[in-house]
């Protein structure tokens, strides 16, 4: 019986192994980047940055190549096995690290680009997902001086500053769940050459708003902050506002942590949606001086930077009503409080009110930060 | 007939140069004097035997008043054939033959050289008793009996071998020890006094065996060499087993977390001990699962490695020419060739042969592109974690092997399956009749507070059976 038990769960796991196979990882292409593009044709474009070791002759350790190919075909799996047929080693994507959309691509629609990836097993669902203003074959071209891989440098950048308030950060996983649920609206982080340095420098630039899988807008620097301190992110980052002591000049404060509760009432006409933000904050700096000590500049300061806090969300939201964009994704939580009630037009009937309370810690004097 | 009994014995040890014959008068009467003089002290035969039967020997007329008035010595018997005459003379007694009248008086005159009391090799201690057992059986039961004053300490003799005749002991508390523990022990050393082919019984290896789980690789019976644990093991209730000639003693019944128990969590402050013990735990782990799970995920599931550390492997494994299983397999082999080269080879050069072994050819063999860093990192650590749990390393290799292989087959699922078949070989063992994994598998009764940490000795210092058990 024992023998037989064995026996089975030999056969039933050999079975089961599925899609894996033994593979040895200095025989492979691991991909850390794709790039994804279509052309005016509707054809797929796709750019792979890959990672290849290599032993020559009198070596005591490998070394690391970056390899760039490009595929094509009708659809994404033609394009990879295009790709496979320019490679002399198999391409694992399993450590794919991310996912890079030409604007021209997600204006046309990520529905036949992102398909793919949510059924293919191997690739991981933690895959960060960028939007890419620009030509392609520049994105591919660019040496980043610290760090070879794009795919890894832009991993790193969103694990350690995608905390920051003014970076949007979107992994596969995420974009799958909201691209079904609610108003079906995820906000994809733009990246583009730097205009300084176009040759050794990726930036940020604000974000892209994704609806039904169709890039229809963007947001700014200053209005991703606003979305993230909406969304309840807050992490990391600094609120400027100006210096009560001294006109024409500024203070910053350093964001030490914030939460934001967001609470939805429909009175079956009308939807009241309440925020309350609470963010702690630090005096970093103070251009010329400012005395914190003195309670009326305290409150000045307090009340300024809740203004500008404030200034900024309703930016946002007056922007989103006018476009009838629902970025907060209200209808979704909508379906969850009122089991399913789904409201056309949503945002013309949202009322928002932002309650904002700005402490700032710190009680120490500073006379003169120059 | 008594002359008949010293041609018997001359005709029985011809040819044996150190069986000496001292041919003595009394009355009209001769007396043999037969001994090994390699076994015995010559000096007591000739102060405490010869002398006092030349000198007083003459005032009596009878046998039994010599043996009772004449010999000063400690044990005196009267042999009962002619048999008996030669395992006597064997057994490093002295026999003094009456020739006519068909009598003889075996005296215990042992007298033979034998080693010191040393530091046991293989158990060694920062803090305890130093004492190790010596290849003398009485000197052994005396370290035992000093340690044990009780009277419940019963320690029963077996002879086994019949051209070695070798003495076995048992030792037990009669009334801590289980009866039906008691009972499988003698009855299975009984078992191999009658049927035990080879003829001679040199140490207990031969009982061992017999009292052993057959077919892994695993002890089912344990083994010191030091008293004081020997003693504790009595005193927990366990049977221990010694043979004259070894200066080892087999416990019986073995469990599993005794691999991990030293003397020093016992002497040391609990909480330094229960940080060794729970290391050695961890390190037995390790030794055992690392290279399984190693091989699983760098060649089946790369997602689940850090990408960082895995593109470093790939840069590091660049240039090997042959799969990663190969290489793991090639290197673990070579590392217990280095193992097994430095316990074999004299004391002095088996340390220097191992750093060579590991340092400089771990060095050449990553240089020449043979293995990668990595995996003379993985299996470095598998060797040296399995030497914190030293009972169990060739249990430790076996299943290494198993485990790699169906990681190489089936990835993790196939780890999985090896785990599982891991822990059920080691649930399905038994020792003495007592599940190995106990107490684990024993927890209405669980009093066993020495498992993964030990707690207060008054509290783990008892009877480690209870009735149901």
């Amino acid at each position: 019986m024992k023998k037989l038990i064995c026996i089975f769960m030999i056969i039933a796991t050999t079975l089961n192994v599925g899609c894996f196979n033994y593979r040895d990882m200095n025989k492979l292409l691991f991909s850390l980047a794709a790039i994804l593009d279509v052309d005016t044709s509707g054809d797929i474009i796709l750019y792979g940055e890959f990672f290849k070791t290599h032993r020559y002759g009198e070596e005591k350790m490998g070394r690391e190549d970056r390899v760039i190919i490009k595929g094509r075909g009708e659809t994404l799996l033609d394009a990879f096995y295009d790709i496979n047929t320019l490679t002399g080693s198999p391409v694992a994507y399993d450590v794919n690290r991310v996912l890079i959309y030409t604007e021209r691509a997600a204006r046309a629609g990520m529905d036949v680009l992102v398909d793919s990836s949510l059924r293919n097993q191997r690739p991981t669902l933690r895959e960060f997902m960028f939007i890419y203003c620009g030509n392609p074959e520049d994105l591919v071209n660019i040496q980043i001086r610290d760090e070879n891989f794009i795919g890894l440098f832009l991993d790193n950048s969103m694990i350690y500053q995608g905390k920051l308030l003014n970076i949007a950060r979107l992994r596969l996983d995420e974009y799958s769940n909201n691209r079904l649920m609610g108003s079906r609206v995820n906000i994809m982080p733009i990246i583009k050459t730097s205009e300084e340095s176009k040759r050794d420098r990726l930036e940020f630039s604000g974000a892209a708003i994704i609806s039904d899988d169709k890039m229809i807008g963007k947001i700014e620097k200053d209005e991703v902050e606003a979305y993230k301190i909406l969304m309840n992110d807050i992490k990391l980052g600094d609120i400027t506002t100006i210096n009560p002591m001294n006109e024409g000049k500024v203070i910053s404060l350093d964001i030490l942590k914030g939460s934001t509760k967001k609470s939805l009432k429909y009175n079956g006409d009308r939807i009241k949606c309440d925020f309350k933000i609470n963010v702690k904050s630090s005096l970093e700096e103070a251009q010329k001086s400012i005395t914190l000590t003195d309670d009326n500049i305290r409150k000045q300061v307090k009340e300024s930077a809740e203004k500008t806090v404030k200034d900024r969300c309703e930016n946002l939201l007056r922007k989103c009503k006018e476009e009838s964009i629902d970025i907060l994704n209200i209808q979704r939580e909508l379906e969850v409080e009122y089991h399913g009630l789904n409201i056309e037009n949503i945002m013309d009937k949202v009322d928002f009110n932002l309650d904002i309370n700005i402490d700032i810690e710190g009680s120490q004097v500073i006379n003169d930060s120059k | 007939m008594g002359v008949s009994y010293i041609e018997y014995v001359r005709e029985r040890l011809n040819n044996t140069f150190d069986v000496k014959y001292r041919e003595l008068k009394w009355h009209d009467n001769n007396i043999y004097i037969v001994y090994i003089e390699s076994l015995c002290d010559s000096k007591f035969i000739s102060e405490y035997i010869i002398a006092p039967i030349m000198t007083r020997g003459e005032e009596y007329h009878n046998v039994d008043d010599i043996k009772e008035r004449v010999i000063v010595s400690n044990s005196i018997e009267e042999a009962k054939g002619k048999e008996e005459i030669i395992t006597s003379i064997l057994t490093a007694n002295a026999v003094i033959i009456f020739d006519d009248i068909n009598r003889c008086l075996c005296c215990e005159v042992k007298g033979f050289p034998k080693r010191s009391i040393d530091i046991p090799i293989t158990e060694t201690v920062i803090k305890g008793p130093r004492e190790g057992f010596s290849e003398n059986i009485q000197d052994n039961i005396s370290a035992i009996r000093r340690r044990i004053k009780s009277a419940n300490l019963k320690i029963e003799s077996v002879i086994l071998g019949k051209e070695s005749k070798t003495t076995v002991a048992i030792f037990y508390m009669e009334d801590k020890a289980p009866e039906k523990l008691i009972k499988t022990v003698r009855d299975k050393i009984n078992d191999i006094s009658r049927n035990f082919k080879d003829e001679f019984i040199f140490d207990i290896s031969s009982i061992e065996e017999g009292l052993r789980n057959k077919g892994t690789p695993f002890d089912t019976i344990g083994y010191t060499e030091k008293p004081d644990v020997a003693a504790s093991k009595i005193s927990e209730g366990r049977v221990l087993v010694m043979a004259d000639g070894g200066s080892f003693a087999i416990t019986a019944p073995y469990f599993f977390i005794e691999n991990f128990q030293t003397t020093d969590d016992y002497t040391l402050n609990k909480f330094m001990a229960n940080m060794a013990r729970f290391l050695r735990w961890f390190s037995f782990g390790i030794s055992t699962l690392l290279p399984g799970i190693y091989i699983a995920l760098v060649t089946y599931h790369f997602k689940l490695v850090p990408s960082t550390f895995l593109l470093r492997m790939a840069v590091f494994r660049a240039g090997v020419p042959v799969p990663t299983v190969v290489e793991l397999l090639y290197m673990i082999i070579f590392f217990q060739i280095i193992r097994e080269a430095g316990v074999r080879l004299p004391q002095p050069i088996g340390p220097t042969l191992s750093i060579v072994g590991a340092l400089i050819l771990g060095d050449a063999a990553v240089n020449s592109g043979l293995a990668s860093q990595v995996t003379v990192v993985v299996v470095a650590i598998t060797s040296i974690a399995s030497y914190l749990v030293p009972k169990v390393y060739v249990a430790i290799f076996t299943w290494n092997i198993l485990i790699i292989i169906f990681s190489a087959s089936l990835g993790l699922p196939g780890f999985y399956i090896s785990f599982v078949l891991f822990v059920s070989h080691l649930a399905s063992l038994t020792s003495c009749g007592y599940p190995y994994l106990y107490p684990l598998g024993t927890l209405k009764s669980f009093k066993y507070k020495d498992v993964i940490f030990r707690g207060d000795l008054d509290k783990i210092s008892s009877n480690i059976f209870s009735e149901e058990d």
